[in-house]
Formats: C-alpha cells, sequence, structure tokens
C-alpha cells in the first residue's frame, strides 16, 4: 500500500532547456495539390476612396467651383506669356466637365 | 459566375432609374449646348440603364446608382460626340467654344472618375476645399495638355507658337514621364490600361501621373526653371525597358517632327 502511495504523482519537476533541435529529415513526397474549382464570384473591390462628400460633384457646388476654376486659371495663366485664347478654352473646358458631371442634389 | 437579378427586379430598376438616368443625359447635353432629344442622348442613356439593370449583381455590394453612373454617363457623352449637333455646332460656333467642347470630351477619358461624379482624387491629401483646389489644378492643366496636343497637331505654325510653349515644358520632363503623357492624352490609353502594358500596379501609373501635373501646374504658374520630378521607386523597373537612357522623350520628337 505504501508503495502504491509513492507512485502518485506529485507535480512537474523542472524542466530542462532545450538544447539542440534534431534536424529535419528530407521531405520524401508531397500530396498533389487539388484542381481548385471554378471561382463563383469576385466582389467588387467598388472605387477605393475616401468617403470624401467634397470631391462629389453636386449641382449645388457648382457656382462655388466656378469660381475657383476662374481664380486658379487665372493663377496658372498669369504670364504674359500665356494667351487669353488658351486661357478661355481651359477654363471653359472644366466648367463644362463639371456641368455634365455634376449629380443633382439629393 | 455572377448572380444576376430576376428579369421582373431588373424591370423595377429601370422604372426606378429611369428619370435618374434622364437627368445625367439632360447635364451631358446642357454642358455642350445640345438637345438632349434631338441628338440622341435620352435614347443612349436608356439603353445604357437597360444594360446596366440587366447585368446588375447586388452580391457585389456595389449600389445600382455607383454601379450604373459612369456608364449611362460615357453612353451620353458618345451619342452626343457622335450627334449631328455636335457637328452642327462646328462650323457655327466661335472658336475658342468648339475647342472647349473637344477639350472636355477627352478630359473625361484622361480623369473617368469624373463620370462617376466625382473630382479626381488625390492620395496625398485630405479632401475638403484644399483637396477641390488641387483637382480644378489638375483639370486644368490637364485641359492645358490637351488643348496643346490639339494645337500642335491642328495649327498653323505661326498660330502654334503659343502651343508649343507648352509643348516645350512638357519636353523637360523624363523620357518616361514623356512617354506616359504621350500614351495617355495623344493615344488615349487609360491609366489603368497604361499599367496593365507597362506590368504595373494600377496606383503606380496614376501617382506618376499626378506627380507629373502638379510639377507642370507649377512650372506654368511659376514661369521658372524646375527640376523635373524623378521618376518614382514603383516605376524605376521600366526604366532601360521601356525606356532606352539616352533616349529622345516622346513629346520632344514630335517637336521636333513639326518644326522640321
Amino acid at each position: 500500500m505504501s508503495d502504491e502511495k509513492d507512485n502518485k504523482l506529485k507535480g512537474i519537476k523542472e524542466t530542462r532547456k532545450s538544447t539542440q533541435i534534431d534536424r529535419t529529415k528530407e521531405i520524401s513526397n508531397v500530396g498533389k495539390v487539388d484542381k481548385v474549382k471554378q471561382v463563383k464570384s469576385v466582389s467588387s473591390v467598388g472605387n477605393i476612396r475616401k468617403a470624401d462628400p467634397a470631391s462629389a460633384i453636386t449641382k449645388a457646388k457648382l457656382k462655388s467651383l466656378y469660381a475657383m476654376i476662374d481664380q486658379e486659371a487665372d493663377k496658372l495663366f498669369s504670364n504674359a506669356e500665356n494667351d487669353e485664347e488658351k486661357r478661355e478654352i481651359v477654363k471653359n473646358a472644366v466648367k463644362m466637365v463639371l456641368e455634365s458631371a455634376a449629380e443633382d442634389d439629393e | 459566375m455572377s448572380d444576376t437579378i430576376s428579369r421582373e427586379a431588373s424591370d423595377e430598376l429601370i422604372l426606378e432609374f429611369k428619370s435618374w438616368s434622364e437627368s445625367i443625359a439632360k447635364s451631358v447635353a446642357r454642358s455642350w449646348n445640345l438637345d438632349w432629344k434631338l441628338d440622341g442622348m435620352d435614347g443612349a442613356a436608356y439603353e445604357a440603364l437597360i444594360f446596366c439593370a440587366r447585368r446588375f449583381d447586388p452580391a457585389r455590394g456595389v449600389p445600382f446608382k455607383g454601379y450604373a453612373r459612369k456608364r449611362i454617363h460615357e453612353s451620353a457623352t458618345e451619342a452626343a460626340r457622335r450627334s449631328r449637333g455636335w457637328r452642327r455646332g462646328a462650323g457655327t460656333q466661335k472658336r475658342t467654344e468648339r475647342l472647349a467642347r473637344e477639350v472636355s470630351a477627352e478630359l473625361f477619358d484622361v480623369f473617368p472618375e469624373l463620370r462617376s461624379g466625382f473630382l479626381p482624387y488625390d492620395t496625398s491629401v485630405d479632401g475638403g476645399t484644399q483637396g477641390q483646389r488641387i483637382a480644378i489644378q489638375q483639370l486644368l492643366i490637364g485641359a492645358s495638355v490637351i488643348a496643346t496636343k490639339k494645337g500642335v497637331e491642328a495649327a498653323l505654325p505661326d498660330e502654334a507658337v503659343d502651343f508649343k510653349r507648352m509643348a516645350s515644358k512638357l519636353t523637360i520632363l523624363h523620357p518616361l514621364h514623356q512617354l506616359l503623357i504621350y500614351k495617355v492624352y495623344w493615344e488615349g490609353a487609360s491609366l489603368r490600361g497604361l499599367a496593365g502594358e507597362w506590368n504595373t500596379d494600377e496606383l503606380n501609373v496614376i501617382r506618376e501621373h499626378t506627380v507629373i501635373l502638379k510639377f507642370l501646374y507649377k512650372i506654368v504658374e511659376e514661369n521658372q526653371d524646375t527640376p523635373p520630378p524623378k521618376i518614382r521607386p514603383g516605376l524605376r523597373d521600366l526604366l532601360g525597358n521601356v525606356v532606352i537612357e539616352g533616349e529622345v522623350g516622346k513629346i520632344e520628337q514630335i517637336i521636333q517632327e513639326r518644326t522640321k
């Protein structure tokens, strides 16, 4: 009886530090990768852009955007070298795209 | 395989968004001083709406308007450019107005986000009014490059002087940057398409384009010599491959040919 008592585990003795990792054996065989089944669908990433309402072109914003176009075009073509005709073409072209792209306000 | 909606649901979408698609066609017509019905933009927008409604897949998580707007706008602008009103205007309009219309039509190809109703997006700016201002600057300089291209191509030698000034600024650019500008503005390649051709990430090309436009804006505005931008790391692999060291830039080649 006393022997049975002595055989009981009383606790975990201190573990020894690992000193070495055995060399891995050569991989003898790699199982074949099964054929990939057809991809059912890939979700669209959508527009990767910050949710920035300031970049949306709306009809309500057109007036202030046009004013900005006039200011920036005057700055851009402020040198005498640049001719008046080109300034008008460029300014009007940008105003046209914004008017065409503007969304009705919801 | 995509999971498109049923025919009935698709028909409902068409009914629900018909007036919205018409408003897009009307905006396109108004901006170019055309008649949205006589010049065929109503039909083009409606056809695009039907096309999108038949192919709409809600599982992709994109709202219908976000999915369809670009295509409807594109269809309306293409119809406008083919219309009799467009050609009729070519003879009667003032030269500046006619050129502005042609330049604006090409701006949509360079900045496709406009078709979705957004200003060009610059990843380095947080947005707000400053973001709007930078977007406007990019559109102005982009329009200026398109006007330059049209001027160099069409103007008589004495008329082309003003356009050559801008063109000469383009020749300051690195040959790879000149090639990027040539591909996008002269050949009509999209930035995404160009990224595919150059086998690089599209963001690399989009960012490089933004850097070039900022540089051009600066040198035109300040009218002084500034060193051109360096090729960013994302596109350096193309050096020696797409362009060879010491090669004359594409825009410079065009100017040389025109001035012979």
